[in-house]
């Protein structure tokens, strides 16, 4: 008898902790390439950016960057070669394993691409991993 | 010549007849049939009899007395009690008062002592004296409860279930908390400008 509740309640016990995941995050910098990359007056036709996630996710898949457009007096930072880093934004998942991969679309007013980006980068387990996309202007940005 | 032999196998006690025998002669009560044919009276001066004569007597005074309190016995023909009760012919013990008592005195005294040791000497190992006594009962054994249908869940009435629900409980609400308190809604931090999206 004793055995048995013992049982239920190591049972209960997992079942419990069955919901304790633990997640991963990955800091993501979205780069502007090319040459509009790196003028910083052309930042100003973006109104919003779409970030759309596949692979190993276990939330939210879709969603727009906060804070855009950005104010005029901005300061964008920059990333090596100068390129401009529109944003930078952390994704977290409860999958212990697996890559992660991010669609990136940079629209205008008019939810026109501006230009459009992806990248993947693999879980590490309850750590943090950096990781960019670079986004290509499309040629009417350009 | 047996003038003052008393048969007395239905008294317990035996009754002081006199104190000496001597004074019964006096009295005239007895008689003067104590007298021996050396013309010695087993008075004070007379001699005992053997050592197993003697034995033999508290013995029978044991077994005639059943350890009740003899208040005197002077010169009383006490009879076995068995072979009077099984008609034989008493034995004349011709003893006077002082005699009586430390036959009576000495058979005491073998009660309590020999008597108990010799008994016990004589039980078998293993064996228990009678003052324990020991009842085993043979038999089907109380009946049991029946184990009908109502008892699937009497398990629910032991002290152990409700203490290791208590336990679940409390360990769940615990763990929960942790839970929840670790997966707030954390602030994101203002190096990621852009926002923080996906399992906080």
């Amino acid at each position: 008898m004793t055995r048995k509740f013992l049982g239920l309640a190591l049972m209960g016990l997992g079942v419990l902790g069955a919901g304790c995941g633990q997640s991963s995050y990955f800091s993501v910098d979205v780069i502007v390439g090319g040459a509009t990359g790196r003028q910083r007056n052309s930042m100003a036709e973006v109104k919003s950016v779409q970030v759309t996630t596949s692979g190993a996710v276990s939330d939210e898949s879709s969603f727009l960057l906060e804070n855009f457009p950005r104010s005029d007096n901005y300061n964008y930072p920059t990333a090596s070669g100068g390129q401009i880093i529109l944003g930078t934004f952390q994704y977290g998942t409860t999958s212990e394993s697996g890559k992660v991969t991010f669609n990136v679309h940079v629209k205008d007013g008019s939810l026109n691409d501006l230009a459009s980006g992806s990248g993947d980068a693999n879980i590490q387990s309850g750590g943090n991993v950096a990781t960019s996309v670079m986004v290509e202007p499309v040629d009417s940005w350009k | 010549m047996r003038a003052m032999t008393t048969s007395t196998t239905a008294k317990r006690h035996v009754a002081a007849q006199g104190s000496t025998e001597n004074e019964r002669e006096a009295g005239g009560g007895g008689g003067a049939g104590r007298s021996r044919p050396d013309g010695r009276t087993p008075g004070a001066g007379a001699p005992r009899g053997p050592s197993k004569v003697r034995a033999a007597l508290a013995g029978a005074l044991l077994v005639a007395l059943g350890g009740a309190p003899a208040l005197a016995t002077p010169a009383v023909e006490l009879p076995v009690a068995k072979a009077a009760s099984t008609g034989a012919p008493g034995v004349d013990l011709r003893l006077d008062g002082r005699a009586a008592g430390r036959l009576l005195a000495e058979s005491r005294d073998s009660d309590a002592s020999g008597g108990d040791d010799k008994s016990k000497a004589d039980e078998k190992p293993g064996e228990k004296s009678d003052d324990v006594k020991m009842t085993v009962t043979k038999g089907a054994p109380p009946a049991t409860k029946s184990t009908g249908s109502d008892d699937t869940f009497a398990f629910v009435k032991d002290w152990p279930f409700w203490a290791i629900v208590g336990g679940v409980v409390i360990v769940g609400a615990s763990v929960y908390m942790i839970n929840r308190n670790s997966n707030q809604d954390r602030s994101c931090p203002s190096v990621y400008n852009a926002g923080c999206f996906g399992a906080k």
